[in-house]
């Protein structure tokens, strides 16, 4: 079985012991690391203890009837505390009532399988469900190198940039400024350092990806 | 008013439907008209019976009177009758045979009194000693009689106002006349002789009968000349006035008899509609909560069924990655691991066809007045508590209102009532007390509910069993099959709602379904 990108233990969440048990053996099974808890009041409580974790990829899987909170309840509350966790949640029904399951995707589960499912069904859901962690992670970590290198950038450049996002040539920014177009040259070629774009394009497309994930993070 | 026992009994049998209603007014009218014809019958029967009657009477004393006219003529026309000696002897002799002259005067032909003879003393009168005339009332037909040579009436009153009939009968020689005073009492029964029926009585009177056109007398002439006279024939009074009560109280019977029947009718029957209707309203809350309960059923038996199914799916599963990823090369192994993981499936999947054959009903879902829905749990709800000697309170706040399918709702408070008479059932009866509220409520997170709270006064749940209450297949009761909580807790979580319990500090437990609160439509 090939090497998965999951950086963090699989987090699973289920009170039927036996069931417990032998998800854990699959997932080991399909090289998957996993850590189980009894309940949701158990998994929240660890992931308050260790919030770094939480931009680690990974997921989690849960019942959704659990004593106590349930699976439904605890994503939520999961998505309110930590608005940057990457763990995508995949519940796990009892019965596959329709209803439940678009309920269950609509409050932003990631995937929902209903008892008795196929087994190999789990290890492909779960590398989805893993791959979008790590495309979380990745464009958190994007919105986070390139608020760095926005907050590198001077006022002048700053006002520069934007006006180059704007399609500006540097003539057209000399002349709105006042300065000599040789001025702006200079600004241009600080700027494209500063924010590690090789071209004009390049420039675009980082602050496409940016405004189209920021309002996410 | 409620209709005598017997009555009951007899409409209870008879009035299978409304139309035994309408029957038995017809009954009724009928009855009353019956007994009214009858009664104008009997008064026709009754009347004619007395103009037979009288007709039959009249003419016997018609003919007995004439017989007298005749007998005193014959004797007045014989040659010594008008002597003083003849009279004497023969009118004594007249009067011991006839009792009805009370005198027998001989008188001449102006009138004046020549002898007479009296049955109080049967003695002569000494007619010098009178020298009589007669009074006028009696003279016009004396006159008559002498003109006329024939029998001739008139009639006399004595000093005490007591009516006299005069016979005036003219003796053969034209000189002397014989006048006998008689006695009407004799042409009236017992002393007239002539056979009458007692329930009726005869009055002489001179004139005909006023009241003639009532129909209740008869008045007949009885044709004496020169005197008019009648004999009135009636019934007597008491004897028909009972009559007309005896008829007044049957037919007031006959209508009290038959509007006591239409009432107890109606009454019964009105009983046993609304009898009907709680027994209805029953049966379909009873089928709908054997419907819940196996669709319930199911679904626990579902979900306990699918987490071993899983789990051994899951494990067959393990096996075979394992098989490969360990480089076992056995077809035979992968295929009969594979076979396992398949069959574990399938019986998953008819587990959840079973159940959602069996939850495949039409929820109606629309938003309900919890107040309106109480209401008609009441008659239900009230009926197992009286079954049960319990004192049941029903309260709910205006305007509440959640959706939901109102049936399931019904369920859960039925079940919540239950469990708590169930509870109380150890109690003394005046001890059980069941209480249903409905209230609105905020909780903590600010979310706006619609909350029934279904309080008993029972022995509460034990603390070892409180994990277990909402558990399938778990029950306290004898006969309880554990699914009653399970599936208010199915419905409460269907309808985004929730079930809450506590033990009361003063015994007892409180059971309460939230649901969200919505605006009444």
């Amino acid at each position: 079985m090939s090497a998965h990108t999951q950086q963090h233990p699989i987090q699973l969440i289920e009170d039927d012991a036996a069931l417990a048990q032998s998800l854990l053996m699959l997932l080991s099974a399909s090289n998957f690391t996993c850590v189980h808890y009894k309940s949701a009041e158990d998994f929240l409580a660890s992931v308050n203890a260790n919030p770094q974790a939480l931009s680690l990829p990974t997921c989690v899987i849960s019942d959704i009837r659990l004593p106590g909170m349930t699976g439904i309840d605890m994503m939520s509350r999961l998505k309110k505390n930590h608005p940057t966790c990457v763990w995508p949640v995949i519940l796990i029904t009892g019965h596959a009532d329709v209803a439940m399951a678009v309920d269950a995707m609509h409050m932003g589960a990631f995937d929902f399988l209903s008892k008795p499912f196929d087994p190999f069904l789990l290890p492909q859901k779960l590398k989805a469900a893993i791959e979008k962690s790590q495309l979380l992670k990745e464009g958190q970590d994007f919105v986070q190198a390139y608020q760095h290198r926005l907050a590198s950038l001077s006022e002048q450049e700053r006002k520069i940039f934007g006006m180059i996002l704007d399609n500006q040539t540097s003539r057209e920014i000399a002349e709105t400024l006042g300065n000599s177009t040789r001025t702006i040259e200079v600004h241009r070629a600080s700027i494209f350092k500063k924010m590690d774009a090789a071209s004009i394009l390049d420039l675009a497309k980082h602050h496409e990806r940016y405004t189209l994930i920021q309002p996410q993070v | 008013m409620t209709a005598p026992k017997f009555l009951k009994i007899f409409t209870d049998r008879f009035d299978s439907s409304s139309k035994v209603l309408v029957l038995v007014t017809v009954t009724a009218v009928l009855t009353v008209t019956a007994i009214m014809m009858s009664a104008d019958f009997m008064h026709e029967r009754r009347i004619n019976k007395l103009r037979d009657e009288a007709q039959k009477y009249t003419a016997a004393l018609q003919s007995k009177i004439k017989n007298d006219e005749e007998h005193l003529q014959s004797i007045a026309a014989l040659g010594d009758a008008n002597n003083f000696v003849g009279f004497g002897q023969r009118a004594k002799r007249l009067m011991e045979e006839n009792p009805s002259y009370i005198n027998l005067e001989l008188r001449d032909e102006s009138g004046t009194l020549i002898s007479r003879r009296s049955s109080a003393t049967l003695t002569e009168v000494e007619p010098s000693s009178l020298k009589e005339q007669l009074p006028p009332s009696i003279l016009l037909s004396f006159l008559r009689a002498n003109e006329k040579q024939s029998v001739f009436w008139a009639h006399s009153y004595s000093p005490s106002g007591k009516y006299s009939a005069e016979m005036i009968v003219p003796s053969r020689n034209h000189q002397f006349l014989w006048l006998a005073r008689v006695d009407p009492n004799y042409w009236i029964p017992p002393q007239s002789g002539i056979a009458f029926d007692p329930a009726m009585r005869i009055t002489l009177s001179e004139q005909a009968d006023p009241n003639l056109n009532d129909d209740t007398s008869v008045s007949i002439p009885l044709d004496l000349p020169g005197s008019k006279a009648y004999l009135l024939f009636s019934y007597a009074a008491q004897a028909n006035a009972s009559f007309d009560k005896m008829a007044v109280i049957s037919a007031m019977l006959g209508l009290l008899l038959s509007v006591l029947l239409v009432y107890s009718a109606w009454d019964s029957k009105r009983l046993r509609d609304a009898r009907e209707t709680i027994a209805k309203q029953e049966m379909v809350l009873v089928k709908q909560g054997q419907l819940s309960t196996l669709g319930e059923v199911s679904t626990a038996l579902a979900h306990e069924l699918n987490q071993p199914l899983a789990t051994i799916a899951n494990y067959v599963a393990a096996c075979e990655m394992r098989v490969k990823s360990q480089g076992y090369n056995d077809p035979i192994l992968e295929e009969a691991l594979s076979n396992a993981r398949k069959q574990a499936m399938r019986a998953g999947e008819v587990v959840q066809s079973i159940r959602n054959y069996l939850k495949h009903r039409p929820n109606v879902t629309t938003a309900v007045n919890i107040k309106e829905i109480l209401n008609e749990l009441q008659p239900i709800l009230l009926m197992s508590a009286n079954e049960h000697q319990t004192k049941l309170s029903i309260k709910a706040e205006e305007k509440l209102s959640t959706r939901i399918d109102p049936a399931l709702l019904e369920q859960v408070v039925l079940n919540f009532c239950r469990n708590g008479i169930d509870a109380m059932l150890g109690l003394a009866s005046s001890k059980r007390e069941l209480q249903v509220q409905a209230v609105s409520y905020r909780s903590e997170d600010g979310h706006d509910w619609m909350r029934i709270d279904v309080t008993d006064s029972g022995h509460g749940v034990h603390e070892d069993n409180a994990p277990r209450v909402f558990e399938s297949f778990f029950s306290t009761k004898e006969n309880g099959m554990g699914i009653g909580l399970s599936l208010c807790r199915s419905v409460a979580e269907t309808y985004g709602g929730r079930i809450q319990w506590r033990n009361n500090p003063q015994g007892g437990a409180t059971f309460s379904l939230l649901l969200p609160k919505v605006q009444p439509a």
